[in-house]
């Protein structure tokens, strides 16, 4: 079965008030050419919006959307640009209390997408205790381990309805290599409704893949469609670029003109 | 000896000093990363580091800037997956050290990276989150907190607290069973704070140059100084030159003056 799309028709797939997952982490292989693809059909059409984005360490890919009005709420642990500095558009919106956020740790994501991976509502877990956490989340629930009495989170499943994920290489089956370094992206392929994979290249049938053709519904070629976010070995994070977003964008009108630009 | 140094010099010289051969340690970009690889080329060489990112016994052959940065997989000892690290290495208690930083931490050490403000909703300043120091503070054995010494962020209490120091006193971080034993030592540019047995932090080193009177401006409750303060050493030309001709030569994250 041929499942080769075009990045346009990638972007159709993602409905309005769904939630979104993006692959990769902060600034490394995340799956830029596809939110271009997004921006450009939500500037058209004004289509999809009022999205639930669920990144597992929000960068670029986050801030753009937000900007672009796209987001009403994030689902995260960490948004921001580590040492280049703060997300603009994330920090603009939460600041004024446009944007809910979702708050997640490091932890609670890897367990709740551990829970949907195994078919389970919850994983439990010692996470969150005795911080303020638990006060903004109270859908998170607490359990008593049956055969202890511990007290313990019981951190939900996670289901995205739809994951993108940037990938090194992919065949028309679905599928498809990430490389060594693949954060959560195999967790999201397999707990989303919906997997969609862009590929720096298309070869002839793999006969090794981290990913595999059951899982993957859709492919998209992307070539160095991770920049400017890395995406080893094939090419390095263009740090210039995104130092050049952070000097250009700080508020909503700045905001537009870059991005005026940038489709 | 070289006498003029940066302050992230001075915070990253004395973070690799508390780390001891063998630990394993769980590591974020900047300076922790720059400490740890200095304590490996000088004191700790069987030191190993776990990136949250899945990378376990990292070597990075260059400065990594993300915590996704591939030079953190190539030549490491394992790559697995991110619920592994956190679940069976930081929760099952199989990390001796963490590393954390934040825009506040408190009297009873602990941290806020989430919002400034004491109404959430409505925040002064948003932060980026806790990415996965909550975790660390949790229950990683020690805790290392590296951070310019500012009133502000050295507040009486935290307006958010993202990752549990010792709570209200090191009786409530056992009542709410972390397993890890909190923060061990906050290392500024004016000393070094170490909780004492209520889990309170308090002064007890300074470095070169520095006094009890500089610790307690730049903090925002009536920090107590131990009965014995020491003095640190004075950066080493060795570190000194590690530091800035091999781990960062670009000056990236010690340029900085302070």
């Amino acid at each position: 079965m041929n499942k080769i799309i075009s990045l346009e028709a990638a972007a159709a797939q993602v409905a309005s008030e769904s939630t979104l997952a993006l692959g990769g982490m902060t600034l490394y292989r995340r799956p830029m050419a596809f939110v271009r693809a997004l921006l450009r059909r939500f500037r058209q059409t004004g289509e999809p919006n009022n999205l639930t984005l669920l990144t597992f360490t929000g960068s670029l890919e986050t801030d753009l959307l937000i900007g672009a009005g796209m987001v009403r709420r994030l689902r995260s642990c960490y948004c921001g640009f580590e040492a280049f500095g703060l997300a603009p558009m994330f920090t603009y919106y939460a600041n004024h209390s446009e944007i809910e956020v979702m708050e997640e740790t490091e932890g609670s994501l890897s367990m709740g997408l551990r829970a949907q991976m195994s078919g389970v509502g919850f994983m439990p877990g010692r996470g969150w205790l005795g911080t303020d956490l638990p006060r903004l989340r109270p859908d998170v629930k607490t359990v008593a381990d049956p055969y202890s009495g511990e007290t313990l989170m019981a951190f939900p499943a996670i289901r995205p309805d739809v994951a993108v994920l940037h990938a090194l290489d992919a065949d028309q089956e679905g599928n498809v290599v990430l490389g060594a370094n693949r954060g959560v992206d195999e967790e999201l392929a397999l707990t989303s409704k919906v997997c969609i994979v862009t590929s720096e290249k298309i070869s002839p049938l793999l006969e090794k893949a981290d990913l595999t053709a059951p899982v993957i519904p859709w492919v998209a070629l992307a070539e160095k469609g991770a920049l400017p976010t890395s995406c080893h070995p094939y090419y390095p994070m263009d740090g210039e670029a995104i130092m050049s977003y952070l000097d250009q964008v700080s508020d909503p009108k700045s905001f537009a003109a870059f991005l005026q630009q940038w489709l | 000896m070289d006498t003029s140094y940066t302050s992230p010099e001075l915070l990253t010289i004395n973070a690799a000093r508390l780390l001891r051969d063998g630990d394993v340690v769980f590591v974020g970009v900047g300076l922790p990363n720059l400490a740890c690889n200095l304590a490996r080329r000088t004191h700790a060489p069987r030191l190993m580091m776990i990136y949250e990112a899945g990378v376990i016994g990292a070597q990075p052959a260059r400065l990594p800037l993300s915590i996704g940065d591939p030079t953190l997989v190539s030549g490491s000892l394992a790559v697995c997956s991110m619920y592994d690290i956190f679940a069976f290495y930081l929760q099952r208690g199989n990390v001796d050290v963490g590393f954390l930083g934040g825009a506040q931490i408190d009297r009873y050490g602990n941290i806020n990276a989430t919002v400034i403000g004491r109404d959430y909703a409505h925040p002064k300043v948003r932060l980026p989150g806790s990415g996965g120091a909550q975790e660390i503070a949790a229950w990683a054995n020690r805790c290392y907190v590296l951070t310019p010494h500012q009133k502000r962020r050295f507040p009486e209490k935290v307006d958010f607290c993202t990752s549990a120091g010792f709570l209200d006193g090191k009786a409530a971080r056992d009542a709410a069973r972390l397993r890890g034993g909190g923060p061990q030592a906050v290392v500024t540019d004016i000393g070094i704070l170490e909780p004492d047995e209520t889990g309170e932090l308090i002064l007890t080193a300074l470095h070169p140059g520095k006094t009890v009177e500089d610790a307690r401006l730049n903090t925002g409750w009536a920090l107590k100084a131990a009965g014995h303060i020491r003095f640190t050493d004075p950066p080493t030309d060795l570190e000194l030159q590690i530091l800035r001709q091999e781990l960062d030569p670009q000056g990236i994250y010690l340029k900085s003056a302070g």
